[in-house]
């Protein structure tokens, strides 16, 4: 899968599940400083991933996801 | 004796959105009942309910994060909740948080979210289940929501008691702050329990109307051809203030708490005593501990179902009570219109009261057609009635056997 295409559905999920509007997403966004995310949100969230791109994201690796580039570099390395 | 008003109104239900236009509807006599639309009923005898309409949350002082993180129940709760604060002038300047509590419950809670949750794991398995499957499905979490939104950081329960939550609920916050644990209580409840799931339960219990083809019709209390209930939504909450900090602040008062009444039948799971003996204990406790005589009610708002069962053991009930002056007092069901609101139904009715002892007038039984011998009171079944109420009753029953009982009086330092 192409980069942009990751990053065009991290965008996506996370817009929907973090409440915000895609449009002022950007890789740069960072979601517990950015938009207000709690544990529980990140959690729902990186569920979300999972089942979107079917890859496994053990907790430990919880600490590495922090913004929308974090997801999409992630993602890019599991797939 | 710590004394205790009514300030603040609100509420969401299958006739309006807001409390106003819900009080407005039943005094006009307009039925909030139609057929089912959230579901597919081809397969389901009961195809008609009283849903709430065109409900949006963001209109209603929430963000899209507190609607992805909440059940709607809890949304129908805080919209109420809301109005009734605003209704009720009280803002952070005039009260204390750590005084200010919230009794607000629901008996369904999160259903909703507990049912897509349960299919999704089922389907797929549990990495499909929610992390907010749990804070959003519990029934505490309504009021917890709302002491979070409007930082309550005093009182704070969720009484489960079926169809008598709503009323529960109140007596709990009166006796809050009679007892000095509050000055100023959010009381009330929510119901958003018209599931598909749901109405198979109450359907395959034979406790709902299937007069299908006659929606709006459909709930009839005490009349001869009633056949049950109408499964409803939404939520009602009461702003209760102590008498003197809602005087102090320049409160409008609607009307006083004035005494209560809890009891158990301790007969059956579902249907009351036949000789109404819990409904008869409450109203007499109520009696008592509010001090007044039966001679002093001028209207009863009933519990008033639509089922055979309930209808009749409440109109014996009342009947023992009340003795010679039972033929005096008006007696009128809000379920007529609104159906059954479970949870929820005890809260509107209490704030119907309480908007009823303002404006002086009652609104009445719709849907009545034909005498039943057993049902042999004034229920008001001309429509809306001016009259003088000085003191007013509110019952509320639930299965279980819970009999829930409040007064209310007009408002005089």
């Amino acid at each position: 899968m192409e980069r942009q295409e990751i990053l065009r559905k991290v965008i996506d999920l996370a817009a929907d599940k973090l409440a915000a509007e895609a449009d002022d997403l950007s890789e740069n966004t960072n979601f517990e400083e950015d938009l207000n995310a709690d544990s529980i949100d990140l959690t729902d969230f990186i569920m979300e991933l999972e089942s979107e791109f079917d890859v496994e994201i053990p907790d430990e690796d919880l600490e590495k996801i922090k913004t929308v580039k974090n997801s999409v570099d992630y993602i890019q390395k599991k797939l | 004796m710590r004394r205790v008003v009514i300030t603040g109104l609100g509420a969401v239900t299958p006739n309006g959105n807001t409390f106003e236009t819900s009080w407005n509807s039943v005094l006009s006599f307009k039925s909030g009942i139609s057929e089912i639309t959230k579901f597919d009923t081809s397969d389901l005898n009961v195809k008609i309910a009283g849903e709430v309409k065109g409900f949006d949350p963001l209109d209603h002082g929430m963000d899209r994060k507190f609607v992805k993180r909440t059940d709607i129940v809890s949304q129908y709760i805080l919209a109420a909740a809301n109005e009734a604060l605003q209704d009720s002038g009280i803002s952070e300047n005039y009260y204390k948080p750590q005084r200010s509590g919230c009794t607000v419950a629901t008996g369904f809670g999160g259903i909703e979210t507990y049912e897509q949750n349960y299919e999704a794991m089922l389907k797929i398995g549990p990495k499909k289940v929610s992390p907010f499957l749990v804070p959003k499905f519990l029934t505490n979490m309504p009021g917890g929501w709302v002491s979070v939104q409007h930082n309550l950081q005093g009182y704070i329960s969720s009484c489960a008691a079926a169809c008598a939550t709503g009323t529960v609920s109140l007596i709990d916050g009166f006796r809050a702050i009679r007892d000095n644990g509050a000055d100023m209580i959010v009381a009330g409840a929510g119901e958003a329990s018209v599931t598909r799931h749901v109405i198979a339960g109450f359907a395959n219990l034979k406790a709902l109307s299937t007069k299908n083809d006659t929606p709006e019709s459909a709930s009839s209390p005490f009349d001869r051809d009633r056949d049950g209930f109408i499964l409803s939504e939404g939520a009602a909450i009461l702003v209760l203030e102590e008498m003197d900090s809602a005087l102090n602040r320049g409160a409008d008062i609607y009307a006083e708490i004035t005494g209560w009444g809890i009891t158990s039948d301790a007969s059956h799971f579902t249907h009351p005593s036949e000789d109404g003996r819990g409904m008869v204990n409450a109203m007499n406790l109520t009696l008592e501990s509010s001090g007044l005589k039966p001679k002093s009610i001028q209207y009863i708002n009933a519990h008033g179902t639509s089922t055979k069962i309930n209808d009749a053991a409440e109109t014996k009930a009342i009947r023992k009570v009340f003795g010679d002056c039972a033929g005096k007092l008006v007696v009128s069901s809000t379920k007529s219109m609104l159906g059954h609101m479970l949870s929820a139904a005890g809260a509107f009715e209490a704030a119907v009261v309480a908007k009823s002892i303002k404006e002086q007038v009652v609104h009445g039984t719709a849907n009545y057609r034909n005498f039943d011998e057993n049902c042999d009171l004034d229920y008001c079944v001309e429509g809306h009635r001016r009259m003088t109420l000085e003191n007013v009753m509110s019952n509320s029953f639930g299965f279980g056997g819970i009999n829930a009982v409040a007064a209310f009086s007009r408002f005089s330092v």
